[in-house]
Formats: C-alpha cells, structure tokens, sequence
C-alpha cells in the first residue's frame, strides 16, 4: 500500500539569456528543517512559553507568537527581499536538521555576486481525489553582468506583523551556473496525497 | 520528502505508568484541511488571491480564512473539549476529503463515550537528524462497559474562531476494546528528517 504523503517537490530551471527555460532539477525537496517542526509546535501548543524558534539572524531569544508565517511576497517593501520566500545560496554543506540559514546566501542586486530577487508568488491550488497540490515560485535574474553559481535553495518564512525570518527549508542542489543576463527559476510544490 | 506524522496508541489502567502499545502507524494520513491550512498559513499576505480560503469545518460548513484568522492552528484541547486527538467507531475507509471522523465518540460517562483528558505535548527534541514533537491525549472509560475505537483523528482549530478541522485521520487496522475503567493514549508525533 502507498503511504500517505506530506512533501514538496522542488524544480529548478536555468533561464538562458535568450529567454530559453532548461528543466535542471527535479526531484523531491529533501529537507524541511528544525524551525518547521518549532513553529508547529508553538502553533499546535498555542503558546511561545518556555520555548524560543531561532531565526535566520541565529537569535532565539523574545520570541512572538508564530502569527501566520508567510512565505510569499507581500506587496511593497518585501516583493524583492532576500529575507522571505525561495531564497538561493552558493554553500554546498550538506543538510543538517538543525540548519536555520542558507550557508551562503545569494543578496538581492544588481552589483557582482547577487541576483535580482523578482516576487515570490503562490500558485493555484489544484485538488485531485486523492492528491492537493499547491505551487509557490521564483524567479532571479542575474544581471550582475557575471556567471553565478547557485548551490543551495530554500525557503525563509516571515513571521506575520514583524520582521523576524525562519528558515524552513534548505537543499542542496548544486553547482548550477546561472548565466550572466540570464536567471534561474526555482518551484516549491506542496503536496498532500493518499 | 522528510516530513510524516506518526501516531501510537497506548493502553492501560488509571494512575499507572505501564501501558502497552495497541496501535502504530508511521505514515498516519493527512487530509484536505491540513492542505488547507498549510496554504492559509504559507501565503497569509496574499490570501486575497484565494478570495480567500474555505476549509470545510468537522459540521460541513465552509469557514472562510482570511489574513486575520490564520494566527494560528492550534489543537491544544482542554479536558472535555473536542480539540487535538479524537477518536470514533466509524469504519469507512479514509478519503482525502474526510471532513471529520466517520463516528465520533463524545466526550462523557454515559454509555458508549470516553472522558477527554486535556491535551497535553512533548516538547521538540532532535535525534540524530529527526527533529520531532508529540501532541498526547488520553482517554479513560468511566462507562461501565466496554467502548470500542476504530478510528482515530486530530481536530485543529483557527485561533481566534472556535471552528473545529480534521486534518489527520486514520481507521485502524484492528479494533481496539477500551474496557471500563481503562485508559486510551492518544500520541501523535510530527516529525522531519534531513
């Protein structure tokens, strides 16, 4: 019998500078990481008493209530921001549960070694009868005017009604050259199925 | 995909320590609500492009979730409450779309129905690369006669509304009789592994 499945798969293309999309991963994510599970349980428990989630700066202390934990990009100010949603790294360290960062992480910008963050966004949800899928996505343009190298993807959550940021997810999936004036396009797809 | 929710079931007499396992299952089924709620919660900013999220309640309403009711998901029950793990009689096989349990046994001391005890949690510990926690619930028969569970559930709600989602349901494989006097425990884990 299949066993029941809570996942995200995880594709990432590699836009050339002509605007040609190549699938260059496929597969499934293969780490949610230590916050996920904190943040459920001070959701579930209903309560941050006694128990502190540490953020991707490393604090842990004076933790809020888990409020909704958005991944997509909120209008104005956080639409290109590095510090929520799908971010990209160049570390290579294998995953470990109690990860809370990308190793190194990719800035937005335009300057040398960064990559310009477009919005996170959230697709459709799309239910079978025995499989609900709901995608989120983005896409980064290097326009740094260099190759660049993404070896790591993740997902840093933002805690609703302040700027603390969690990381929930990181994989390793690299090296991946992305070519100057060209970009790279990463999707998170959630999955639930019986 | 490194992420399941295991559930134990445990038996044994009021007061005491020793119980036995009765019940396990590594991979218990998620349904629709948990996707629901996942999503609610992930795209929280931009819930508008849903306009906005219904999740069917456990009494077959639709419940819109809107920015303002994804606080946060809770299933901290207080003894006698129909919030965090439930149990039932019912037999129908499990469905993605399962809104509540087939037959739920209520709360009480009359005949056929269990005391809720007051929902309690294990806090996060990580082995090896698991990071894990446990909502527990127990359950004792004060009836006078033996009350059978063949389905097990777990109820969360949206802080602040007092609507009730399953989001996890399971009909076991073998019966379990709880006999007057004894005491059934309910465990689930929710677990990661990178």
């Amino acid at each position: 019998m299949k066993k029941p499945t809570v996942g995200l798969r995880l594709q990432i293309w590699v836009i050339k500078p002509n605007g040609k999309k190549r699938l260059v991963r496929n597969r499934w994510s293969r780490s949610f990481v230590q916050q996920w599970i904190d943040i459920w349980y001070s959701h579930f428990r209903n309560s941050v008493s006694g128990f502190t989630v540490k953020r991707t700066s490393g604090a842990t202390a004076g933790n809020y209530y888990p409020h909704a934990i958005d991944t997509t990009s909120p209008v104005g100010v956080y639409e290109n921001s590095d510090s929520m949603g799908i971010v990209v790294g160049s570390g290579l360290a294998p995953v470990d549960i109690s990860d809370y960062k990308l190793q190194t992480q990719i800035l937005h910008g335009s300057t040398s070694g960064k990559l310009f963050h477009c919005k996170c966004m959230a697709g459709i949800a799309v239910e079978e009868s025995t499989r609900k899928m709901f995608d989120f996505n983005r896409t980064f343009m290097n326009v740094s005017g260099y190759d660049i190298s993404v070896s790591e993807v993740g997902v840093y959550a933002r805690e609703t009604n302040s700027t603390y940021y969690y990381c929930f997810i990181r994989d390793v999936v690299g090296p991946i050259v992305v070519p100057s004036m060209g970009g790279i396009a990463v999707n998170y797809g959630f999955e639930l199925s019986l | 995909m490194n992420l399941n929710f295991e559930v134990r079931c445990y038996l044994g007499d009021q007061g005491k320590k020793r119980r036995r396992l009765v019940y396990k299952k590594r991979y218990d089924p998620p349904v629709k609500a948990l996707f629901q709620a996942l999503i609610a919660c992930w795209t929280a900013n931009n819930l508008s492009a849903y306009n906005p999220v219904t999740i069917k309640d456990i009494t077959n309403t639709g419940r819109s979730i809107t920015f303002y009711t994804t606080t946060r998901w809770k299933c901290n029950g207080a003894a006698g409450d129909n919030l965090g793990p439930v149990v039932g009689s019912g037999t129908t096989a499990v469905t993605i779309d399962d809104y509540k349990l087939d037959t739920q046994i209520t709360h009480g001391t009359g005949s056929g129905q269990l005391s809720f005890g007051a929902v309690s949690f294990n806090a996060p510990q990580t082995s090896g690369q698991t990071r894990s926690f446990e909502v527990v619930r127990q359950f004792t028969n004060g009836s006078g006669g033996t009350v059978t569970v063949r389905e097990i559930g777990l109820h969360m709600n949206n802080e602040p509304s007092s609507y009730f989602y399953l989001c996890l349901r399971d009909v076991l494989a073998s019966a379990i009789d709880v006999e007057d006097t004894k005491v059934l425990t309910v465990t689930y884990k929710i677990q990661a592994t990178a």
